[in-house]
C-alpha cells in the first residue's frame, strides 16, 4: 500500500531521546538515515529497530533521519511510530493496531 | 503527584512539550540563552520523593550560580508535574559560558550527577559537552559511560533508584525532611472532606482562612525545618532540655513567618511545635547515627519534651489558650501528648492509619484516622470554640462515624454531613487535624514500628 506521506517529525534532541524526521521521497522502499551518540555500539540495533518499526506501519518510499542521544529500544520503536502516523495526517496515534 | 508513576506515553509527550516550552521562552528574549533542568531519574516515577529535593536544590544552585557569576536572570520558571520537575532560567549570557558552569555544577555538587541540566543558545540548539571538549557523563552506579550503560541497561531501576535514595539521604536529609513535613501539612489540608476544618471544597468553621492561607502557611514553615534538623543535629550531644530551648527559640522565628505569611492568622501554631519536636528528635537520631524506629523516635521526643506539662502548665499563669484549657479541664492538651512522645500517634493513629491504608488506600485511611483522633483528642480547638459541650459534641459523632462500616462514597456523605454540623457550631478540631498530618509524616520517615 502508498499512503500519501508529508513530511513529519516526532522526539526531542535531549539526551535518552531520539528525534526522528520523516520525509517523503520518490524512491522505493525505506531510506534510514542515523547520527547516534552510541552509533559505533549500537548503530546497527537501532536501524534493524527503526526498519521493523516502519515496515510494520506499511510505509514506503520514505527518509527516515534519525537522531539519537542514546534513547532505549522502546523508544526510538515509540518516536517512530507517532513520526510516521505524524507524517500520514492521523492526529491521535491509534495504539491498538500498532 | 508525588511519588506516582506515570506512563512511557507522557514522558515522551512531556519531553515534547519542553522543547516547545524551550523554543517559545528563547522567542520571548531573542538574544538570550536557556538553562533548562530536569532530574535523572531513571524509573516510571518520574516525580519521586527525592526527584522533589534535588530539583529544589538544584533550582537554587543554579540561581547562587547566576548570581556569582555575574550572569543576569531574565526569566525563570518552575513546574512539578508527574512527569518530573523541570526548571527554565532565561538568561542575558552566552550559551557557552553558561554550559561550562553549567558542566561545573554537575561535575562538582554532591548531587550533581542527578542533575539534568542542559544549555540551548539562542537559535534553540542543545550545547553538548564534546562540543566544549568536556569529558561525557559517567553513569551514576559504575564508572562506565553513561549512554552506555543507560542503552545496555546494565542496572536494574531497583539498584538505581536505591543509589538515588543514598545520594540524597547522605547529603540533603534537612531539606529532604523539609519536603516530607511540607507533603505532610499539604496532605492533611487538601484532604476532602473533614469535619469544619479548611479543605479543598470550603473552610469549615473557619471565616479567616482558606486552603490558599494554608499554603502560604506551609511554604513560610518550610525553610525552618532544615534550620531544626541542623540545630539538632550540631547539638546532638548536649542535654535534652537545652535542645529544646533552642528548638523553641526557631520555634518562635517560624511562628512569626507564619503570622507574616497569613496576615496574622493561625493556620498552623500547634503544628508548628509538632514539627519543631518531631525534627529535633530526627536530628538528633541522625547525628548519632540511630535508625528511624518508632520506639526511638518516640523516646526521642519523650526527652527533649520531659517536664513539659509541670514546667508550661503547672507553674505558670494561665496565660496561653492551652494554659487556659489546663486549668478548665485538666487536660494537658499538646503538652501532655508531646512529653508522653505522642504517644497517641505512635501507638494508635500509625498501627490504625497503616492497617486502613493497606485495606482501603491511603485516603480512605486519612479520613478514618482523623476521626479516630477527633474521638481521643481533648482538642484544645475544639475546647476554644465550642466548651466542654462542644469538644464532647465531637468526639461523640466521631467515635459514631468510626464505627458505621461503609463504602468510600457513603463515609464521603456522612464526613459531609458532619462537616456541615461543626461548621453551623463553630467547631473545628485543629488539633486532630495537626496529629493527622504528623501520623502521616512519621508513617513515611519510621524504617522499622
Amino acid at each position: 500500500m502508498s499512503k500519501k506521506l508529508e513530511t513529519a517529525h516526532a522526539g526531542t534532541l535531549e539526551s535518552s531521546d531520539a528525534f526522528v524526521r520523516v520525509i517523503p521521497v520518490d524512491a522505493k522502499g525505506i531510506e534510514i538515515e542515523l547520527e547516534s551518540s552510541v552509533e559505533e555500539i549500537y548503530g546497527d540495533a537501532i536501524r534493524a529497530r527503526v526498519l521493523e518499526t516502519a515496515t510494520a506501519m506499511s510505509v514506503e518510499g520514505v527518509k527516515i533521519i534519525v537522531q539519537d542521544k542514546g534513547a532505549l529500544d522502546y523508544v526510538i520503536k515509540a518516536r517512530v511510530q507517532t513520526a510516521i502516523l505524524r507524517a500520514l495526517g492521523e492526529a491521535e496515534p491509534d495504539w491498538s493496531v500498532l | 503527584m508525588i511519588d506516582q508513576p506515570t506512563t512511557l506515553d507522557a514522558i515522551l509527550h512531556a519531553k515534547e512539550e519542553r522543547a516547545r516550552k524551550q523554543k517559545m521562552l528563547l522567542s520571548r528574549h531573542p538574544l538570550a540563552s536557556l538553562i533548562s533542568l530536569s532530574i535523572n531519574i531513571p524509573s516510571l516515577i518520574k516525580l519521586s520523593h527525592e526527584a522533589v529535593v534535588v530539583h529544589e536544590i538544584a533550582h537554587q544552585a543554579l540561581l547562587e550560580m547566576l548570581e556569582n557569576e555575574g550572569i543576569e536572570l531574565l526569566a525563570c520558571e518552575n513546574q512539578l508535574a508527574a512527569t518530573g520537575a523541570e526548571s527554565f532560567l532565561t538568561c542575558n549570557a552566552e550559551a557557552k559560558v553558561l554550559k561550562v558552569f553549567t558542566c561545573k555544577l554537575e561535575n562538582s555538587h554532591p548531587l550533581g550527577r542527578l542533575m539534568d541540566i542542559d544549555v540551548l543558545d539562542s537559535s534553540g540548539t542543545i550545547l553538548s559537552r564534546s562540543a566544549l571538549g568536556l569529558s561525557k557523563r559517567r553513569c551514576f552506579v559504575c564508572e562506565e559511560e553513561a549512554q552506555l550503560c543507560a542503552r545496555s541497561q546494565k542496572h536494574t531501576y531497583a539498584e538505581l533508584n536505591s543509589h538515588i535514595k543514598h545520594l540524597v539521604e547522605q547529603h540533603a536529609f534537612a531539606d529532604s525532611i523539609a519536603v516530607w513535613c511540607e507533603r505532610a501539612m499539604k496532605t492533611e489540608v487538601e484532604l476532602t472532606p473533614k469535619p469544619g476544618l479548611v479543605d479543598q471544597a470550603n473552610s469549615g468553621a473557619h471565616h479567616d482562612m482558606d486552603i490558599h492561607t494554608f499554603y502560604a502557611s506551609i511554604q513560610a514553615i518550610k525553610p525552618f525545618v532544615t534550620q531544626w534538623i541542623e540545630s539538632a543535629q550540631t547539638h546532638a550531644h548536649e542535654d535534652a532540655k537545652q535542645s529544646f530551648v533552642r528548638l523553641r527559640e526557631i520555634g518562635i522565628a517560624c511562628e512569626k513567618a507564619m503570622f507574616g505569611a497569613t496576615k496574622g492568622v493561625n493556620t498552623h501554631k500547634g503544628m508548628i511545635f509538632c514539627l519543631a519536636v518531631f525534627c529535633g528528635a530526627i536530628g538528633c537520631l541522625k547525628a548519632s547515627d540511630q535508625s528511624f524506629t518508632c520506639k526511638a523516635l518516640q523516646a526521642q521526643m519523650q526527652a527533649l519534651c520531659a517536664n513539659l506539662v509541670e514546667d508550661d502548665l503547672l507553674h505558670v499563669k494561665p496565660n496561653s489558650a492551652g494554659a487556659r484549657f489546663f486549668y478548665e479541664t485538666g487536660s494537658s492538651g499538646i503538652r501532655g501528648i508531646a512529653q508522653s512522645g505522642f504517644a497517641i500517634v505512635f501507638e494508635s493513629a500509625l498501627p490504625f492509619f497503616l492497617q486502613h491504608k493497606a485495606e482501603e488506600g491511603e485516603t480512605v485511611a486519612l479520613k478514618k484516622t482523623l476521626l479516630l483522633l477527633m474521638s481521643r483528642l481533648d482538642d484544645s480547638t475544639l475546647w476554644s470554640r465550642g466548651g466542654v459541650e462542644g469538644l464532647e459534641y465531637a468526639k461523640t459523632k466521631a467515635q459514631e462515624l468510626l464505627h458505621v462500616t461503609c463504602h468510600a462514597e457513603t463515609l464521603d456523605a456522612h464526613l459531609n454531613e458532619f462537616d456541615t454540623d461543626m461548621t453551623s457550631k463553630n467547631l473545628s478540631p485543629g488539633g486532630s487535624a495537626d496529629l493527622l498530618a504528623m501520623t502521616w509524616l512519621v508513617s513515611h520517615i519510621v524504617k522499622e514500628l
